[in-house]
């Protein structure tokens, strides 16, 4: 064999394993990122319905829904905690901590928001004069929210904390041995060659729009949003899409308020996952070794050291959208929104 | 002269080995096909039960027929079956948080030809031999080729018929509370 076919062989199978390493990669991406995008927005949506379902008033104490078990890492310590309202526990001081904050109040008070249902701004305060500042306050006595009243209103901070949790468990497949350390001492949900970072998942934003279903436009957008014919809410069966007819029955005349049902609200959902992709492959394993071992290490002839050059792949994002993620390398915040919506 | 006989036997080496090829390569494509169809599937079912918790039975009746649609139209791919395992081993309602193990499971069949002595009426399965060829001068004694439907029973039959359990299932949490059931 001749010196021109070792060379040949060589560079031959060096191309061979690349070119093999990028394939399988590609089609593993390709795969995988739909799979988790769809995973992320089912833990988001799943987050939502839960919250909705507002299961603190009937799993109040320190067990159930409201107090799952923490996500743990590998090592065995909490990643995510279970505990969605924090130190509450009973059911006034869960119902307190998110309808008695400035939060809510803020948000009844808005303009997109006040002045459409009577209930929600009895219940929130906006209007309070006479009856309506007792039926209000009867509402809060019995903790009745502004879900129960088919108005979607979420905490940030507890909805964040039932997607973190939601997700983290999803991807880990229940299993505490994917979730380790990456390079940087952060740890991680390893999913598939991607390292998801469960624990700084953020909702970055909750859009409340609220569509007037007997103004055709609303209607029509509200309908390609959600796929419910407002003109169907009345029972008549149409199949072009058609505007609410209040009803009079519904209404309080002497507050002059219309039909509450004349109102639809819906809260837009946007997330940021930081994600960062380590492949499935070793060649960025064998990459790192030739860099480390070869460039940097090895004294040339004259027995100096070549540059170090940059040896991290550094790729960072420090101020990626939402602020980056400063402590981590190569990870990049994918943002993704979804709608949740309640049908009165 | 020489340099024909060589290249006559060249290409009596090469038939073989071309088919050998073709037929390695077509698998690993049926392989592939049938396993991204696979992966699909079992993603459909475990996001049903990360959804429910379980798989209910009306969904269930949908994914089984589309698991009798697999394993009928497909030659590569049978007894395909829905793997629903909750935290009792069963496909049973469950509490927010459980775990749940959803899947899908089949057996992959390799798909090989049979010998050409194979495919004629009078082949002994225990004998492997061409003695019943017509040669120089002889008689024919294969009985001439075999029926399409005694083939593909030979092709089934358990020296012809290769096949492995592939299993793809995942271990997901139910996210759906139930206010009817206890922690």
């Amino acid at each position: 064999m001749s010196v021109k076919s070792i060379f040949k062989t060589l560079i031959g199978t060096m191309v061979v394993i690349v070119l093999s390493c990028v394939i399988i990669e590609l089609l593993n991406v390709e795969l995988q990122s739909i799979q988790l995008n769809r995973l992320i927005n089912l833990s988001g949506s799943q987050a939502a319905a839960l919250f909705a379902q507002e299961t603190y008033k009937t799993d109040t104490g320190t067990a159930g829904s409201s107090a799952m078990a923490d996500v743990r890492t590998a090592h065995g310590g909490s990643y995510i905690s279970g505990k969605f309202y924090g130190s509450n526990t009973s059911e006034s001081a869960i119902y307190n901590s998110i309808y008695g904050g400035g939060a809510f109040a803020s948000w009844a008070g808005s303009p997109d928001i006040s002045g459409n249902w009577l209930s929600v701004d009895c219940l929130s305060g906006v209007k309070s004069e006479g009856d309506y500042g007792r039926a209000g306050q009867m509402y809060r006595n019995n903790y009745v929210t502004p879900l129960n009243m088919g108005v979607p209103y979420m905490d940030k901070e507890v909805l964040q904390k039932m997607f973190r949790w939601n997700l983290a468990s999803l991807l880990s497949n229940c299993n505490q041995e994917a979730i380790d350390k990456d390079a940087n001492g952060m740890y991680c949900v390893h999913y598939n060659g991607f390292r998801i970072y469960a624990n700084q998942a953020k909702i970055t934003k909750l859009e409340y729009r609220v569509f007037d279903l007997t103004n055709m436009a609303d209607a029509q957008e509200y309908y390609s949003l959600t796929s419910i014919n407002p003109k169907g809410l009345n029972g008549s069966i149409s199949t072009s899409v058609g505007t609410y007819t209040p009803n009079t029955e519904n209404m309080d005349i002497n507050s002059g308020y219309g039909d509450e049902r004349q109102y639809a609200c819906i809260v837009g959902i946007e997330y940021e996952v930081p994600i960062s992709y380590e492949g499935i492959t070793p060649m960025r394993q064998i990459f790192e070794y030739i860099w480390h071992n070869e460039a940097t290490a090895v004294p040339g002839w004259t027995g100096d050291i070549p540059d170090k050059g940059d040896y991290r792949w550094n790729t960072s994002i420090p101020k990626y959208k939402g602020g980056g993620f400063p402590n981590s390398d190569n990870v990049g915040a994918v943002p993704n929104s979804l709608i949740y919506y309640i049908v009165r | 002269m020489a340099d024909g006989i060589k290249f006559i036997f060249k290409t009596l080496l090469k038939v073989p080995v071309i088919i050998f090829i073709f037929y390695f390569i077509f698998n690993i494509f049926c392989f592939a096909h049938t396993y991204f169809k696979a992966l699909g599937f079992s993603y459909v079912i475990m996001q049903t039960a990360v959804e429910n918790n379980y798989i209910p039975s009306a969904e269930q009746a949908a994914l089984q027929d589309y698991c009798d649609l697999l394993s009928s139209s497909s030659e590569m791919m049978s007894s395909v079956q829905i793997i629903a395992e909750g935290a009792s081993g069963n496909n049973q309602k469950q509490q927010y948080g459980k775990q749940f193990t959803a899947g899908v499971t089949y057996r992959y069949r390799v798909i090989w030809p049979l010998m050409p002595y194979e495919q004629h009426n009078n082949y002994d399965e225990n004998s492997n031999e061409y003695a019943n060829v017509e040669g120089f001068g002889g008689t024919d004694t294969t009985g001439g080729f075999a029926s399409e439907s005694e083939m593909e029973e030979r092709l089934s039959d358990s020296r012809h018929d290769i096949s492995f359990p592939i299993t793809i299932k995942y271990t997901v949490p139910g996210l759906k509370y139930y206010a009817d059931l206890a922690y």
